[in-house]
């Protein structure tokens, strides 16, 4: 069950009546000043959820940490030939994801197995991977470190590459307090960094905001993601604000799939079943699915509408439109993909606040 | 009922005292007495107290938070010392409103007394009094002879009673039995365990005192709340512990000779009374959610589906069930006098996904006779930003009008072609092409008995929905299809939410889905 499931505060204003508002925690003019110790961090997620529930008391998100975090996503030391950073397969230009490549090369030259899943509002994803599998942001960044296949090498040996560097060391102690590199301190920095890579100022959200038009067939496509009839989209993918619901669900890439949330929870109930992600960027997130199998949107649509496969625990509704027989015409793909590409958000994709500090 | 013995004493001293004015928390000049009267009321769990019908059987009206479900036959009992305390702490003889007192729940034709003779102009603060009759006056004389049955046999210690509670139970093994809770001051095999203790309550509700005005008559309503005997520390009737003077006893009684039981009732006493800052009276509902189709429990399709499914409609259509999750709201208890108390202003789950209750621990008191509830989101209320964000999944598309679906209930079927198909019944306020067809309505139930939701007790219902009956009544048959009257032509195995005559359908299919049970 749930418990009180009624919103608390007038904190969400509608608008064209999408779930849609404007969050409490406002604008850098709303930050309390610094008492003493790191400044707290200020969110800009006009239309997007509040995020009170989603921010860790364990980990409260400080300007400090954020710049630190930032060196260190970028920082190649955590790798063992210190040539990769997380930011090698998770590239600002492409919403964080690895730049068109369907599985990303750790630095021994393997291939992984699925591809590398965008960053974008992840401080609202409560559980991360495709398949879920770590809770927190904090807990995801110890996976690729030490990971053979990724940046491959041992905590130990990044950690005290780190605690060498002098400079670092004054912004560990000035974001944590203290002058001891741990990898959990590492963690916890890149975690507060990946919250604040927020998209919200897609030519979508201006036109919520009511600050432009868009073209008819934009608009065309947004009726059709949200028809039933069509589309369908949104029982999946919200129709506003993260534009996922965060579920688990199979969308029939097999008849006999990947193990997906299965090799997680061990219930057989998830089997082939992988995240929703959000549809933010999608322009530039391909190629998509878990496994990246399909390059292009228009391959994606075709999948959807005639292409899926019955499998273990198939979604009903999706396996209601296999059985119904519905396809895409090719005018209902060019509205669709027109009205996605408005979710692209350029201010994101190149907002230096999340480039690389050593690329100035 | 004017019993004591002392009084006359107490009254001549309140005589002298009246004009002499040099109480030091007097601020006023004397200007002739007043009068306070103490009016005694009882309740059981927050609500009124009932006494148990001659021949009632359980199930009784209240239910402690041990959990023992229990009716109430007599509730008697003696308080000493009555009186009014300065703002610091000054007691004096004319403030004194009663010497002792005999309570009686059911046959005292009044529960109240009073003093007439109060000197005005004193700054009050507490009412006080003994619980039982104070050790020093605790002997078997003290009270004239008509409050002899109060009395405490010699055998363990003498005196009076603190009170004597008494009345009907179910036990663990459900068989309906007796309890009497009587207490004293228990003296015996070398320890003393004593009942009485002395209680302090307040006069304001903002715990400031008050000035008593010459001639006015103030009026303190004392509450005494019976099933507080045993709500904490937990008082289990169940339960048997070593008496320590004459080996183990129950605690449903005797408790006389018990001193582990006269401890914890004692220890219990501190939560039994209340003047003016009585707590909020809420108890615990517990609805559980159950799920049939038609005879058969609920049950999901298997990950890897195949046919034959389980369940048949009406219409022929075979069909197993993938996915059932909904929103109530405005869940309320109602009863018979047209009141209601609200349980949860919104409730959602999904049927196959963890705990199906709602547990709700903060319900008014009362005695509730149905359940009411709106299936899916009501009228103004059915806008997007109603539901906190977690039941954005639960969305309704605002090109169907907005607001939230009602259900969703999706499984595979088999057509008449004997082909194995998907359905999906959404349901929500469709409004589109000119024409609204809401899908939620309200649902009032009756429960088969009444329930009472006493304070700090938990009491629990069952709603079954049986899925069966959104499809029979009118007959729904996913092989149908019908001019949706906004997109064209739609079978009603979906999409139906663009679909005024599927919405249509399963609303009138929606008067028989719910009904009501309360567990033995």
């Amino acid at each position: 069950m749930r418990g009180d499931i009624l919103k608390q505060a007038p904190r969400f204003v509608l608008v064209l009546a999408l779930s849609w508002g404007w969050a409490a925690c406002g604008s850098d003019s709303t930050a309390p000043p610094p008492e003493s110790g790191p400044t707290p961090f200020s969110f800009n997620l006009d239309g997007l959820p509040d995020a009170e529930a989603f921010l860790p008391a364990s980990n409260p998100t400080t300007v400090e940490g954020v710049a630190l975090g930032r060196r260190l996503f970028y920082d190649q030391r955590l790798s063992g030939d210190e040539t990769q950073s997380c930011g090698s397969c998770h590239q600002q230009a492409f919403a964080f994801t690895d730049g068109g490549r369907r599985f990303s090369l750790g630095i021994d030259g393997i291939e992984g197995t699925t591809n590398a899943p965008a960053i974008i509002n992840a401080l609202y994803i409560p559980d991360l991977f495709w398949d879920g599998r770590s809770a927190t942001l904090e807990e995801q960044a110890l996976e690729p470190v030490p990971n053979p296949i990724e940046m491959h090498v041992e905590w130990d040996v990044a950690v005290a590459r780190l605690q060498a560097d002098e400079e670092l060391v004054d912004d560990f102690e000035s974001a944590f307090g203290t002058r001891t590199v741990t990898k959990e301190l590492v963690v916890r920095a890149i975690a507060q960094f990946e919250r604040t890579l927020v998209s919200n100022n897609s030519r979508f959200d201006k036109y919520v905001r009511g600050e432009l038009e868009l073209t008819p067939q934009e608009l065309r496509g947004f009726d059709r993601y949200k028809f039933e009839n069509e589309g369908d989209c949104f029982h999946c993918h919200a129709l506003g604000g993260l534009f996922t619901h965060n579920v688990f669900a199979n969308n029939g890439l097999d008849a006999d799939p990947d193990p997906g949330r299965f090799a997680n929870t061990g219930d057989e109930f998830d089997m082939g079943k992988f995240r929703a992600p959000t549809l933010r960027n999608i322009e530039v997130t391909g190629p998509y699915m878990h496994d990246g199998r399909f390059d292009t949107l228009e391959q994606v649509l075709d999948h959807y509408g005639g292409g899926m496969q019955d499998g273990p625990n198939f979604d009903s509704k999706l396996f209601l439109h296999l059985t119904q027989g519905r396809t895409f015409s090719t005018q209902a793909k060019a509205d669709i993909i027109a009205f996605l590409k408005t979710l692209t958000d350029e201010e994101f994709l190149t907002n230096p606040d999340f480039a690389d500090p050593n690329e100035k | 009922m004017s019993v004591q013995r002392v009084q006359l004493g107490s009254l001549i001293l309140l005589a002298l005292a009246a004009g002499c004015g040099s109480d030091p928390v007097s601020e006023t000049p004397f200007a002739g007495p007043g009068t306070v009267r103490v009016n005694i009321s009882f309740e059981s769990g927050g609500i009124p107290l009932e006494r148990l019908g001659p021949s009632a059987t359980a199930p009784f009206d209240y239910f402690n938070a041990a959990g023992n479900n229990f009716g109430v036959e007599k509730f008697e009992a003696l308080i000493s010392n009555v009186r009014l305390v300065g703002i610091d702490g000054t007691e004096t003889n004319e403030h004194v409103l009663s010497d002792a007192f005999y309570a009686n729940a059911f046959e005292n034709s009044t529960n109240s007394f009073e003093n007439d003779e109060v000197p005005s102009g004193t700054k009050f603060q507490n009412l006080v009094f003994h619980w039982g009759i104070e050790e020093a006056n605790n002997t078997p004389n003290f009270l004239d002879t008509s409050f002899d049955g109060m009395e405490w046999p010699d055998i363990n210690g003498g005196g009076y009673h603190c009170m004597r509670f008494e009345g009907r139970w179910v036990d663990d093994s459900d068989t309906e039995t007796g309890f009497a809770l009587h207490t004293g001051r228990l003296d015996r095999e070398g320890q003393v365990t004593d009942g009485t203790f002395e209680v302090t309550l307040a006069l304001t509700a903002d715990a400031t005192n008050y000035t008593l005005i010459a001639n006015e008559t103030r009026e303190i309503n004392l509450t005494i709340d019976v099933q507080k005997w045993m709500d904490g520390p937990l008082y289990d009737m169940n339960v048997v512990l070593d008496s320590e003077t004459v080996g183990d006893l129950p605690l449903s009684g005797p408790v006389m000779p018990s001193h582990p039981a006269q401890q914890l009732l004692k220890d219990n006493g501190v939560n039994v009374f209340c003047t003016v800052d009585c707590p909020e009276d809420l108890g615990g509902f517990r609805l559980d959610l159950n799920y049939m189709v038609g005879n058969e429990v609920l049950q999901p399709l298997p990950p890897v589906p195949t046919p034959p499914f389980p369940y048949t409609n009406l219409a022929g259509n075979e069909f197993g069930v993938s996915r059932f999750e909904y929103i109530m709201t405005d869940v309320r208890l109602t009863s018979d006098d047209g009141t209601s108390t609200v349980v949860a202003p919104a409730f959602y789950s999904d049927a196959f996904v963890g705990e199906q209750v709602l547990d709700a621990q903060d319900v008014a008191v009362g005695v509730y006779t149905g359940l009411s509830f709106q299936w899916g989101v009501r009228g103004s209320n059915n806008v997007s930003n109603f539901l906190s964000m977690d039941y954005d999944g639960m969305l309704w598309p605002d090109v169907n009008g907005g607001g939230y679906h009602c259900m969703r209930f999706e499984g595979r079927w088999i057509d008449d072609q004997a082909a194995e198909g998907g359905f999906a019944l959404h349901t929500g306020r469709l409004d589109r092409a000119g024409t609204v067809t809401n899908g939620s309505f309200e649902v009032n139930l009756v429960l088969p008995s009444a329930i009472t939701i006493t304070d700090g007790a938990t009491l629990g219902a069952v709603l079954t929905i049986d899925l069966l009956n959104w499809m029979n009544d009118p007959l729904y048959d996913f092989n149908q299809v019908l001019d949706s009257g906004t997109v064209g032509d739609l079978p009603l195995s979906g999409p139906v939410m663009p679909s005024h005559p599927a919405q249509q359908l399963l609303l009138d299919n929606g008067d028989d889905v719910f009904s009501v049970d309360i567990p033995e």
